[in-house]
């Protein structure tokens, strides 16, 4: 009898501690994951938008015009505008990402200093197959001379990676000669900034 | 007898850690907690800032979000070297250090190089650029936050934008 009681009293402390391990797997569980900064949170979602809409208005002083006219002209193959034989889309790359530290592109001294991951693109719908292609990483080879890398930072940002909000612009296509001959795409211009988490 | 006071101070004791435990967790949550208001309070400074009107760029009595206009910013500058206005701004915005920097986009001279402009360095910071709305003394006592943001910087002497970033030094 005494035997029985004491391991029931037994049984009660091992059910007690049972109960006590697994409260503290939940807590030390719960305090090692990981929570993101609300100032980062915060920052992050409006980055994307906030970015894209400050480089739209900005003027090119080597082009004579605002950013969102030369993507215009990028897309419509009007590469005559940024000063000698350069390709205006390469342009875009080299004014927004450039490896050269003396003469560093936007995204060098603003987005990748920060320590942000990103992906820019300037996308058009071709009409024949209805997919949105990035002019900047040249399909098919159309554009000439531009350099079929992204623009994207160090540490990648891919099309499967966690993403803020992006920031998105349509601009109209341009109408008038050069603009496009072949009749190839279809929709407005899409400019995308797309920070990834 | 011997087994009730064993099985009491096992209990006993297993209580204690689970209050010391708990005590810890809290301490944690609280801690995150106070975290996370310090945060809010960011956010809220930054965003008084972005919809000051005496920074802000403006035509015909409509004001644009996200742009700056470089005149206003000299002005706001200035005035802050009056006591009275930087006690008001204060009440504001709290301790603060404003950086705006433009970038130079032109081929040959590209980067944060103009002389109007701070470029961000806080080893070297520039206090005759920068706007500080707050004194040398509280900069050593208070811990800093910094946070930025991207916007257009509008000359109206030319009619043109520029892409510029706010750093905002908030001391708390």
């Amino acid at each position: 009898m005494k035997n029985k009681k004491a391991q029931f009293e037994i049984f009660g402390v091992v059910l007690i501690v049972i109960i006590l391990v697994l409260a503290m797997f939940f807590m030390i569980g719960n305090s090692l994951k990981k929570k993101k900064d609300i100032t980062q949170s915060f920052t992050d979602a409006e980055l994307g938008q906030n970015m894209l809409t400050s480089l739209m208005r900005m003027k090119i002083e080597d082009c004579g015009t605002t950013f969102s006219e030369i993507v215009k002209y990028c897309v419509s193959d009007i590469h005559d505008k940024c000063g000698g034989s350069i390709n205006t889309c390469q342009y875009i790359k080299e004014l927004l990402k450039n490896g050269d530290p003396n003469m560093p592109g936007i995204f060098d001294e603003t987005l990748e200093e920060w320590g942000k991951k990103y992906r820019f693109s300037i996308l058009i719908k071709d009409s024949l197959d209805e997919k949105e292609y990035d002019i900047l990483t040249d399909p098919d080879d159309k554009w000439d001379k531009v350099d079929g890398t992204e623009i994207t930072s160090e540490k990648p940002c891919t099309i499967y990676s966690e993403k803020e909000a992006p920031g998105v612009i349509p601009l109209p296509r341009p109408r008038g000669s050069g603009s496009d001959p072949t009749n190839r795409f279809s929709g407005p211009i899409i400019v995308k900034l797309e920070i990834c988490k | 007898m011997m087994q009730t006071a064993f099985v009491l101070l096992i209990l006993f004791v297993v209580f204690t850690l689970v209050g010391i435990f708990y005590i810890g967790y809290q301490k944690t949550g609280i801690r995150a907690k106070q975290r996370e208001i310090e945060g809010l309070e960011i956010i809220k400074r930054s965003q008084v800032l972005n919809f000051l009107p005496e920074l802000q760029c403006s035509f015909d009595g409509i004001v644009y979000h996200d742009c700056y206009d470089s005149q206003k910013i000299a002005a706001f500058r200035e005035q802050i070297q009056n006591p009275e206005k930087e006690y008001f701004y204060r009440t504001l915005l709290g301790d603060i250090s404003i950086i705006i920097s433009k970038f130079n986009g032109r081929i040959l001279e590209r980067g944060w190089t103009d002389p109007n402009f701070e470029k961000y360095d806080p080893e070297n910071p520039n206090p005759q650029r920068q706007i500080q709305i707050i004194d040398e003394e509280t900069i050593k006592e208070k811990d800093k936050r910094l946070i930025q943001f991207p916007v257009s910087i509008y000359d109206p002497n030319n009619d043109v934008y520029d892409f510029g970033v706010i750093f905002l030094e908030i001391y708390q």
